[in-house]
């Protein structure tokens, strides 16, 4: 697959899990909702990378790091950067690792805030500094 | 002691804590050495945590034990303060933002690349302790 095909597709599975996660939120399943809007975070980075590099990244520590080196060449990533760090933590570590749910309406606020990340990374896929 | 005071007490350790991790962080520059850079991660994540209890003694009264290598119970106890407002929240994303920077990604994952914005995530981290401070006197 081509590089910009593959990104499309990366994109689109990312978009593919937020709807996931909604369907999870319907079925009062927040833990789980939580991680597939992790991964749609995590999906829409990597598509981001791609674009911006012409890598994919392999691994998550792969996709933090090639997230941080896009951080320190083009500073409108920085915001992206942060809500990542923030996502992974709140997400991924506290709710789906840790099982920390609480305080719940800011954790289902910070599940239904997705979308805007991933717009927020297609946007920055098609700018190129 | 009584619960100001503490609390005030706590904040002068996080501050003369964060004071060392900026000596860390010059021997690192100068010596471009990757142990002083850990040192400074460490101590500047010990600050945060000092700094994120003060915060919680001052408005709940109550004293979280300060633990490095599990935060769950600041964690909770930041994430459950009572009356979370708009600045709450702030705070408690920034908190999720240092301890994925500074814990999982450095002291963890061992990553420490790129570290000229690992410095400036070093720097940055002082904002916080103001506005841990700043919170804790009601602000």
């Amino acid at each position: 697959m081509l590089e910009p095909e593959r990104t499309s597709a990366i994109f689109a599975d990312a978009w593919e899990l937020y709807g996931d996660a909604v369907d999870l939120l319907g079925l009062g399943r927040t833990r789980i909702a939580a991680e597939a809007a992790w991964g749609a975070t995590k999906r829409a980075t990597d598509a981001l990378i791609l674009a911006r590099t012409g890598r994919e990244p392999m691994n998550s520590p792969h996709t933090s790091r090639g997230l941080r080196f896009l951080a320190k060449t083009d500073p409108g990533v920085a915001p992206l950067r942060d809500v990542y760090r923030a996502r992974q933590s709140r997400l991924h570590g506290r709710c789906f690792y840790q099982g920390i749910l609480e305080p719940e309406d800011e954790l289902i606020d910070e599940i239904r805030a997705t979308p805007g990340y991933i717009r927020d990374a297609e946007m920055s896929a098609a700018y190129r500094s | 002691m009584l619960e100001t005071e503490r609390a005030v007490a706590l904040f002068a350790t996080a501050n003369a804590t964060y004071a060392q991790a900026m000596k860390h962080l010059a021997s690192a520059i100068e010596e471009l050495d990757r142990t002083e850079l850990e040192k400074s991660v460490g101590k500047t994540w010990d600050a945060v945590l000092q700094a994120t209890n003060a915060l919680i003694l001052a408005r709940t009264g109550v004293e979280v034990e300060v633990n490095p290598l599990d935060d769950r119970k600041t964690y909770v106890a930041l994430a459950q303060l009572p009356e979370r407002d708009e600045a709450l929240k702030k705070i408690t994303r920034s908190y999720s933002i240092l301890e994925n920077t500074f814990f999982t990604t450095v002291l963890c994952q061992k990553d420490i690349e790129p570290v000229s914005l690992l410095i400036k995530d070093i720097r940055a981290t002082a904002d916080y302790l103001r506005e841990a401070e700043a919170l804790a006197n009601g602000g």
